[in-house]
Order: structure tokens, then sequence, then C-alpha cells
């Protein structure tokens, strides 16, 4: 949220390369100041401190910095596939594959690629994983990766992949970004599947395709346009915010006040 | 003639790219609180998605396609829309200096914009001839700049109505988004 409204003032005034700069120490201080919101991560680094920073780091992707609920990132497949809650899960697995590979090999080559060039190679290293993705699906899953389309490709251009490979796999070891990749792609799968469920039991009566609500249902047409994606996610959010309200605000305003 | 109509229709506004295909959402809901800012986007998304659209296009047709490389189209459009928005942007900046103040500014948030990837795979996965790409680009590109235009116009009246604190901000206008959905809808079945 917090590195989102950044962006927007952002874009009001200009865009210089300090700005950014600033932008990006900015959203650093939100993520440390929504990490130690809850619960300090230790500074020591004993080898417990250390598994315990690193289930810190997982839980962070699931819940606290949720992709879908919380940082609102990669809306774009959030929106389109889960008119199913099947489809939402099968798009969750195949962002999560991606984001676990490319956080292996961005993490690993993260001291031979030069910084200036960081940004096409991580393009072309996600764009790699994708492809793979793709094919897979084709082969294990042909029904499903048609419905898919160019969803399933357009997860090159997911911000929480780009993201999370500029903002931690770039910069951390190898153990660390995969705890960072399966928090924050199992986070985008429960997110997923959440919103496919709702909207699939809604507008068809069913989950995952078994029938829930019997033929009495009444089937909610709107839940099966795009429409019901936009005001499900509108409401599921509404929701996770009066959850942790608290720790939200305390998360942004630190960083909107110095402002 | 008629058959270009169509596309054009379709995509700017029956099969809208952000009330039909979920395409460039975060755009959609980062530059609509303003509409000055709304428009300035707008333009530069349709300029850049034109000629991407046809760029991509003809790599497919005059490279992928003969060479038999069909798996290198993800990584090849990415890389080359990235490049093309750096060069637009820098040559830019050198050279229409008004042009860079209007809306060159929204540039570099365009390459990670998902309706430029999503129109050039469209392109493709419909089978259009050049000239069809780009009406469908074109076409894209407005019916953008209506959506962003629309939802900047309801935002500002927005920050002066009394909104329960929990739908503040992103949940609200996910809200207001599906009811346009629902009202673009009414479009639905004019065009097959």
């Amino acid at each position: 949220m917090a590195n989102f409204r950044q962006f927007i003032k952002c874009q009001k005034s200009k865009i210089s390369e300090h700005e950014l700069r600033n932008l990006q120490s900015k959203f650093l201080v939100c993520q440390k100041a929504s990490l130690s919101d809850t619960q300090e991560p230790p500074n020591t680094p004993t080898s417990s401190t250390i598994t315990q920073a690193r289930g810190w780091r997982f839980l962070t992707g699931l819940w606290h910095q949720n992709p879908v609920f919380r940082l609102i990132l990669g809306m774009c497949p959030t929106l389109a596939v889960t008119n199913a809650a099947i489809n939402g899960l099968v798009m969750g697995i195949a962002t999560l594959f991606v984001l676990v590979c490319s956080g292996i090999i961005v993490s690993l080559i993260r001291k031979l690629v030069p910084s200036k060039v960081r940004i096409p190679s991580f393009i072309v290293i996600i764009a790699t994983f994708v492809t793979i993705a793709d094919y897979i699906l084709a082969a294990a899953v042909p029904p499903i990766h048609k419905v898919l389309g160019i969803y399933v490709p357009l997860i090159v251009v997911n911000c929480i992949i780009m993201g999370r490979m500029e903002a931690f796999a770039s910069k951390n070891t190898l153990v660390d970004s995969l705890y960072d990749s399966f928090g924050m792609g199992f986070g985008f799968t429960w997110g997923l599947i959440i919103l496919g469920s709702i909207r699939e039991l809604l507008g068809f009566g069913t989950v995952f395709g078994f029938t829930i609500l019997g033929s009495w249902y009444p089937q909610m047409i709107i839940m099966k346009l795009p429409a019901g994606a936009f005001i499900t996610l509108g409401f599921l959010i509404a929701l996770m915010n009066m959850i942790s309200k608290k720790r939200a605000k305390a998360a942004c305003h630190t960083v909107e006040k110095d402002d | 003639m008629i058959n270009l109509f169509t596309i054009f229709f379709a995509a700017a506004v029956v099969n809208n790219f952000v009330f039909y295909r979920f395409l460039g959402i975060c755009p959609f809901l980062g530059v609509s609180r303003r509409t000055s800012s709304a428009v300035g986007m707008g333009l530069a998304v349709t300029f850049v998605m034109v000629l991407a659209g046809s760029i991509t296009w003809l790599i497919q047709n005059i490279v992928l396609n003969p060479l038999q490389l069909p798996f290198l189209q993800y990584a090849s459009f990415i890389l080359v829309i990235a490049a093309l928005v750096q060069l637009i942007e820098m040559y830019m900046k050198k050279h229409q200096q008004a042009l860079y103040k209007t809306f060159g500014i929204y540039l570099p948030l365009i390459t990670t914009n998902c309706a430029i990837l999503g129109l050039a795979l469209l392109n493709i996965v419909k089978g259009y001839n050049f000239i069809e790409a780009l009406v469908f680009a074109v076409g894209g590109g407005i019916g953008f700049t209506l959506a962003l235009v629309i939802m900047s116009g309801i935002r500002e009246k927005l920050e002066l109505a009394d909104v329960p604190q929990a739908l503040k901000g992103i949940p609200i206008a996910l809200i207001i988004t599906g009811l346009l959905a629902l009202a673009f809808n009414g479009f639905a079945g004019m065009i097959k």
C-alpha cells in the first residue's frame, strides 16, 4: 500500500533519479516498519534466530504483506482467472513456480550481474521460466491452460515477481530468498483460491467443482462477469483492512509523515 | 472497412481492456486520481501500444514464425517493449521537450504495464494482419484512456464523499470499477 501511494505521488511530480532512489529507501523503511511492527527480528545471528527470521519472512508473505490483499500487486491475473477456484489454484502454482525458480537464479547470480543491466537480465530470467511454465501447463492440464489463455504469459509482467527479485532476491542469499519466494508465492496462491472459491460459490454454487449449494440456489450471474471480480476483491481487501487496521496504519504512517 | 471498425469498437468499448480483459489494472488504480494525469497516462499508453503492437507483430511474422522459434515469443516481446519504451523516453527527452513534459513522465511506468504485452499477445492469438493489428492497438489504447478518464472523474468526486474507513482507497476504487464494468457489460452482444 505504502509503496503504491508513494508511487502515485512520484508520478504527480517529475520523476528524477534522485526521487526514485528516495522512493526506494522509503519503501524499505516501510517494509522495516511493518516487520518490526509486531515482532522485532533479533539482531544477533545465532542459528536459532536465523531460522526464526526466515520463518518470519515466510509468514510475512502469507499474511502481513500478502501480495493480493496487502501489497495489491499482480492485479491482472488475480482478477482475470478467478471465476473458478481451480483456475486460481493453477495460476497461483504457476506464479509460485516462476517466483521460486527465478528467485534461485537471481540470488545465485546477484554478484555477477552489473547493477545497470540487472533489470533486463531479471526480465529474461523471468520470461524463460514463464515459457517453461506455459509449456508444462499446456502439457499437463490442457483445458485449464486454454481457459487461462494469455494470462499465463502475462506472469512475465506480474509486479510481484519483478518486485521480489529487485527488492529481495538480488540482495540476499539463496536460502533467504527461497523462504521469501515461497512465502510470497503461497500468499498469492491462497489469495487467488479464496477469491476464486467465493466467486465460484456465489456464481455457480460449487467450489472446486463440488456442489455446495443445491439446485435451489439461483446462480448470481454478476459473479461470473468481470464486475464480480472487482467487487469481490474490493470487499475482501476492505475485510483485510478491518482485521489488521492498526498494523497497516503504523507501517505506513511513519513513511507518509516525513514526506 | 466494416471489419476494421468492428475491431476498433470491440477493443475500445465492448471488450474494454480494463473492464473486460483486466489488463492494466495497476496504472488504472494508480493514475486515476486526477483527470489531467489520467489523460496524459492514457495518451502515453496508446502511443506505446501502437508502436509496440506493430513492432511485435513484425517480429512474430518476420523472425519468429519463419525460423520456428515460438518459445522465444515471451522473452523477445517483453525485451523489445522494454527497449522501445526506453528509446522513446530518451528521444523525447532530447528532441521533444514539450511532449516529454506532458506524458514522458509516464513512460517508465509503462514497461511493466500488462496492457502492452497483453495487446502484443492478443494480436498474435487472434491472427490479425498488420492493418488489423494497428487498428486493434489504437482501439485498445483509446479504450484504456476512456476507462482512466471516467474513473478519474469519479475519484475526484469521491474524495469529498464519506467512505467507511476500511473501504477507503483501493477497495472503494475496485468496487466502483466493478460497477463501471457492469455498465460496460451493457455493450456486450453488440459485437460478436
